[in-house]
């Protein structure tokens, strides 16, 4: 068989998709599945929701043409699977979300005490995620995976000082419901 | 251990999804999407073929009854287009942020409730000359003109119509509800 330089290109550029594609999935790998933790309860549901990003993020990759960081990229197409999964979902939900500003009338309850242990502090942090609404519930994400605040208002498409805000009122609700500990 | 290294230490068991699995979903996802596109048009054309193809046999013995035949395909063909044009889904940029994807979403759906919503503004239209060319061919080509045949094909043109419109309303009462439900988030 002859292979033309132009099958080459195309084999060599598939290949580094494939490659780019195995990295993705090895380095985001944690960050994704507690993505999907974050947005959908049912253990099964959230495979479900885990293999969505996959794919879609294997699709997209195609399109990433290094105009923002890999890191950035991952976490916008996945993000926006999950909120489109919400949007899905949200129809068969009896509960209404709620935005950051209003989430102390969701059941905040501030004194936690000394002895909350991490398996209650984790339920207390995914009980607040699921009651909020999509952009609110992105930006709490992205700030508990540890990315600055330039680079969650890049990923969420919102402008730097709102997204100052809404981390601002994160890191209160976060002090309020673990208690010490929350970082800038 | 504060709430970010908390957050970052419960996924140790992260499972990995294989790339063969995720080319797999994603190939059948653009399959199945290609396999219901061309068995649409499949149908379409054939039906069209077959009424062109009477269209053609039956017009040296009734032009009027062929005129209608090739009026509703033509009707038929232009309804097509412009559904397609109207609710042909668009695939959502990867690079939108959250915001983007909802307002994204949020078009497409008024796209679509708008194609339902306001079917019955335009769509009987197009059948209309079909339509008249039916009942000219009834009463110039048929002797006696066959009363029951007459009254038959406007019950079926009218509840036909009344359908689609009935339908398409509730296609679009249902968007509505979904878009609803977004702006309620």
């Amino acid at each position: 068989m002859i292979t033309t330089p132009l099958d080459l290109t195309a084999d060599s550029h598939a290949a580094g998709l494939e490659a780019l594609f195995e990295k993705v999935a090895a380095e985001f790998a944690a960050p994704l599945t507690r993505l999907a933790r974050a947005h959908e309860v049912d253990t099964h549901l959230q495979q479900d929701l885990l293999q969505e990003i996959h794919i879609a993020l294997w699709r997209s990759l195609a399109g990433f043409g290094g105009r923002c960081s890999l890191r950035t990229w991952v976490y916008r197409v996945a993000h926006n699977v999950a909120a489109t999964y919400v949007m899905r979902s949200r129809r068969h939900q009896s509960h209404r979300l709620t935005t950051l500003d209003n989430i102390e009338l969701a059941g905040v309850t501030p004194d936690v005490g000394a002895e909350l242990d991490e398996r209650r502090a984790m339920l207390k942090i995914n009980t607040l995620i699921q009651a909020l609404k999509p952009l609110d519930r992105q930006v709490i994400i992205l700030h508990l995976e540890g990315l600055a605040a330039d680079e969650i208002a890049d990923v969420a498409g919102i402008s730097p000082a709102h997204t100052y805000t809404k981390l601002t009122r994160i890191r209160q609700l976060l002090a309020a419901q673990i208690g010490a500990g929350e970082d800038t | 251990m504060n709430t970010q290294q908390l957050w970052q230490s419960q996924a140790l068991d992260a499972p990995r999804i294989s790339l063969a699995f995720v080319r797999q979903q994603s190939d059948t996802l653009r399959h199945r999407t290609r396999r219901d596109n061309v068995s649409y048009y499949i149908v379409s054309t054939a039906g069209m073929t077959y009424f062109g193809w009477k269209c053609a046999e039956s017009f040296s013995i009734e032009p009027l009854l062929s005129a209608a035949t090739a009026l509703w395909i033509v009707a038929a063909l232009i309804c097509l287009l412009l559904m397609r044009k109207r609710i042909a889904s668009q695939a959502q940029p990867a690079e939108f942020g959250v915001l983007d994807a909802l307002k994204f979403h949020r078009r497409q759906l008024e796209r679509q409730r708008d194609a339902g919503r306001g079917v019955w503004r335009w769509l009987p239209l197009l059948f209309v000359p079909g339509h008249v060319m039916l009942f000219m061919s009834y009463f110039f080509e048929i002797t006696p003109i066959p009363w029951k045949g007459v009254i038959f094909a406007a019950v079926v043109i009218v509840s036909g119509t009344w359908i689609a419109i009935v339908m398409a309303e509730h296609v679009a009462r249902r968007i509505q509800k979904e878009i609803d439900a977004l702006d309620s988030l």
